[in-house]
C-alpha cells in the first residue's frame, strides 16, 4: 500500500476515537504522527505502560507493537500472566519480548504462525488501530498489576 | 463509565439514557439515546453497529462502569438505570504458552 493511503486510514482510525472513550479508559494519546502511534493506558492499582504501534504500511502490514514504561523507556518488568498475549521471552526474529495476538506484525511473522495471515482479519471490525489497541488493553488489564 | 440515577425515586422512569461507545465512533453521535429499561441492550448495540458501520461484531463485550453486561437481557435485567454508557468492543485474541 502506498505512504498516502496508509497515512489516510492510520487518521481515520484515529479520528473515530471518541474523547470520552479514552478517558473512561485511561487511554492518553501521547504521539499519533504517521507511523507511530503511542497510547498509555492507565488504571488504579496498575503501574501504567505505554502501547507503541509502529503502523509503516498500514493496514497492508499489521503494526509491529512494543510494550514500555510510560515514559517511553524500557520496561523494568515485562507483564506476565493473564491470557499469555505478552510474551517476555524474545521473539525468534526481532529478539525482544513481544505481544502474541493477531493484529501484531510480531505475531505472524513468527515462525509458529506464519500460517496465520493477517488478510484473516485485516477488514474486521476489531482489528483497525483502535480495535487492536483496545485488544492489547484487555490483555493488560488481566496480567500481573 | 457510569450509571447515574437521574429519576427521583417515587417515580421510577421506564426508560433509560444511553450512549454506546467505540473504537470507530460513538452512538448517537451526541447526547444519549432514550430507551426504554426493558428493551434488550442487544437493541441499542446494533443500531450503533448499523450506523457506526460495524458489520460482524460477534466476540464484542459490552461493559458499563467496569462491569461487562449481558446483551441478551435488558438493561433492568443487567441491574441498570437512569443513564448507561455502554463500552462496546472486541476481546483480546490470541496468547497461550511462552
Amino acid at each position: 500500500m502506498n505512504r498516502q493511503a496508509s497515512l489516510a486510514l492510520f487518521e481515520r482510525d484515529i479520528r473515530s476515537l471518541p474523547s470520552k472513550l479514552l478517558e473512561a479508559r485511561g487511554w492518553s494519546m501521547v504521539a499519533s504522527e504517521f507511523p507511530r502511534l503511542d497510547v498509555a493506558f492507565r488504571r488504579d492499582g496498575r503501574i501504567p505502560m505505554l502501547l507503541r504501534l509502529n503502523c509503516e504500511d498500514w493496514n497492508s502490514r499489521p503494526p509491529s507493537m512494543a510494550v514500555l514504561a510510560e515514559s517511553g523507556g524500557p520496561l523494568t518488568r515485562f507483564p506476565t500472566g493473564g491470557g499469555g498475549q505478552f510474551h517476555s521471552s524474545a521473539h525468534p526474529v526481532t529478539r525482544v519480548p513481544f505481544i502474541c495476538m493477531p493484529g501484531s506484525l510480531e505475531y505472524h511473522i513468527h515462525p509458529s504462525h506464519t500460517v496465520d495471515s493477517w488478510d484473516n482479519y485485516r477488514d474486521r471490525p476489531g482489528y483497525d488501530l483502535g480495535g487492536l489497541v483496545t485488544q492489547v488493553w484487555r490483555a493488560w488489564l488481566k496480567v500481573a498489576p | 463509565m457510569s450509571t447515574e440515577q437521574t429519576r427521583p425515586d417515587d417515580h421510577p422512569s421506564q426508560h433509560i439514557e444511553v450512549e454506546v461507545l467505540t473504537t470507530s465512533g460513538s452512538w448517537p453521535s451526541s447526547g444519549y439515546e432514550d430507551v426504554p429499561l426493558h428493551q434488550k441492550v442487544r437493541v441499542a448495540l446494533e443500531r450503533a453497529a448499523r450506523v457506526l458501520g460495524l458489520t460482524n461484531w460477534s466476540g464484542w463485550i459490552a461493559v458499563v462502569a467496569g462491569r461487562q453486561i449481558d446483551p441478551e437481557r435488558s438493561y433492568l435485567e443487567n441491574g441498570l438505570s437512569g443513564r448507561a454508557v455502554v463500552d462496546f468492543g472486541p476481546v483480546e485474541g490470541g496468547g497461550g504458552r511462552e
